[in-house]
């Protein structure tokens, strides 16, 4: 189901997610910004991504399989905090149409 | 076809070049030896869980300072991703480059390896939990080659790196492959190390049963009695030790400090029992004599025996006449201690940290004492070094004896120097 999310959605998001990294990664929210190397900079790793989700699911009404989004994210890396707010953002507000999309690129 | 990646195999000893441990005794190699120099015990009542149901209620826990280092130097996203043995491995391994001076930044990382030992503790510390967010992990934190993966990604080690178990013998196995890895040639250094934090309700309830582990409660100190004939099994202890051994080759190019060279190893098996060693220690001579012949030298020129000595009834006595039968009159004149003595046995970190007591003993030219050796037992005639560290200039070649469950029998070879 389509959605689209209000740029007030989205800061909140944003800081969302800087929220969950700081608290992850045991630093100032104030050092994280949208060209932070989620690997390099903070020493994440791929499973963190997967984490939010879980975190986020409820909130903002995501139905998707984690293993789906994995999918996804095997053709969209992410590298940056900015990359995964984008992908937040494509997640929730494209829904199954994700799906259809992986069917129609696979 | 040819590996490439293979340089010429070679018979050279093999560098000891950096030492890291954390057990009972102490967070480094430092406080470890001093405290093993001067006798002390690191045995003492359980409070790492409550062990009111356990007959045996003693063990080797972690010094209480562990903690703080351990917090300091784990962040908390590895802290869940993480088994305390894979931390305590870590730890030791960044000890050990840390002493041995390697310049990582000027090597080829592609010819670096770490191997580890464990018994597996890693899936059998079910109360090893790393707190909230844990479970989502537990794949990798209990994965038991994860502390060598870890340590790949710590120092970009691209050679092999795998876990190896076997019982009491997995860290000088670990070292033991680490020795034939760099004599292939296919790696110029590794990081061996062994590991375990079996010190848990379930382990000790099933030592108990197995009638293995000593049940003198009211006297810590005095429960680990390596050769005393008022011995009555061993403690179970958390601990490990890492060694970073390099090719001769590297280790000489870069004049490294060695702490001793590593001749050769003997790595067998009993054949016998899962749990007891084949009768007045055959296959003990049988382990000790393949270690003399793999590093081909006799063993009239072994001057100190690390022995396995768990303090139970039988390795102690088998231990003893297998010394007898391979160095016939020359095992009265060995100096013979058991580390355990003072650390209890920290199953797979046991061995590796032998084989560091071992290196440490030929570089200072000290050796650390047997402690509790107080009531003599007549099966047990050689010299255990009782109670008190010996100063011992001219020591130039040892062996450390490991054990384990399972018939899994290693002896590597030390020298001083060449």
């Amino acid at each position: 189901m389509k959605r689209k999310l209000t740029d007030a959605e989205k800061k909140e998001i944003y800081e969302e997610v800087r929220e969950f990294l700081a608290d992850e990664f045991e630093i100032d929210k104030e050092e994280i910004t949208r060209g932070t190397n989620v690997i390099d900079d903070l020493g994440g790793d791929s499973i963190l991504f997967l984490e939010m989700i879980e975190e986020f699911k409820e909130k903002y009404d995501i139905n998707l399989e984690v293993r789906t989004i994995g999918q996804y994210m095997l053709k969209n890396p992410i590298y940056t905090v900015g990359e995964t707010i984008d992908t937040m953002f494509e997640i929730i507000e494209k829904g199954d149409d994700l799906i259809t999309e992986l069917g129609e690129e696979g | 076809m040819a590996n490439s990646t293979y340089k010429s195999r070679n018979n050279k000893p093999v560098a000891v070049t950096g030492i890291g441990m954390i057990c009972p005794l102490g967070i480094s190699t430092s406080e470890c030896w001093e405290n093993m120099l001067a006798g002390k015990s690191g045995i003492r009542k359980i409070t790492k869980f409550d062990p009111d149901e356990c007959i045996t209620q003693i063990g080797g826990q972690l010094p209480d300072d562990y903690f703080a280092l351990e917090k300091e130097n784990t962040p908390k996203r590895l802290f869940k991703q993480t088994v305390r043995a894979t931390r305590i491995s870590r730890l030791c391994s960044r000890e050990a480059i840390e002493d041995s001076r390697v310049e990582l930044d000027k090597i080829d990382l592609n010819r670096c390896a770490a191997i580890m030992g464990t018994s597996g503790s890693s899936v059998r510390s079910p109360d090893d939990l790393g707190g909230p967010g844990t479970e989502r992990f537990k794949i990798i934190r209990e994965m038991i080659n994860a502390a060598p993966a870890w340590i790949s990604i710590d120092y970009g080690f691209r050679g092999p790196t795998f876990t190896v178990s076997a019982a009491c013998a997995s860290g000088s196995y670990a070292i033991a492959r680490a020795f034939d890895l760099i004599q292939s040639g296919a790696v110029d250094v590794v990081v061996a190390s062994g590991v375990d934090t079996l010190l848990t309700e379930n382990s000790v309830k099933r030592g108990n049963f197995m009638k293995m582990l000593s049940e003198q409660n009211q006297f810590p100190e005095k429960a680990m009695r390596p050769f005393d004939r008022k011995r009555d099994g061993w403690v179970i202890s958390d601990g490990g030790c890492a060694v970073v051994l390099e090719s001769y080759d590297h280790a000489v190019r870069r004049n490294a400090d060695v702490y001793a060279w590593m001749l050769g190893h003997g790595s067998l098996s009993e054949s016998y029992s899962l749990y007891a060693p084949s009768p007045y220690g055959e296959g003990m001579v049988h382990v000790i004599e393949s270690a003399l012949d793999n590093a081909q030298i006799s063993g009239e020129k072994i001057d100190y025996v690390c022995a396995n000595g768990t303090s139970t009834a039988v390795n102690d006595y088998y231990e003893t006449i297998a010394i007898k039968k391979v160095f016939r009159k020359h095992a009265y004149d060995l100096l013979i201690s058991a580390p355990k003595s003072m650390i209890g046995h920290s199953i797979g970190g046991a061995s590796a940290i032998s084989f560091a007591v071992t290196a440490l003993a030929l570089k200072t030219q000290k050796i650390p004492p047997t402690i509790n050796c107080e009531f003599p037992d007549v099966d047990c005639d050689l010299n255990y070094v009782p109670n008190a560290m010996v100063r011992a200039n001219g020591l130039e070649t040892a062996i450390s004896n490991s054990f384990g469950f399972g018939g899994h029998n290693c002896v590597v070879v030390l020298k001083k120097s060449l």
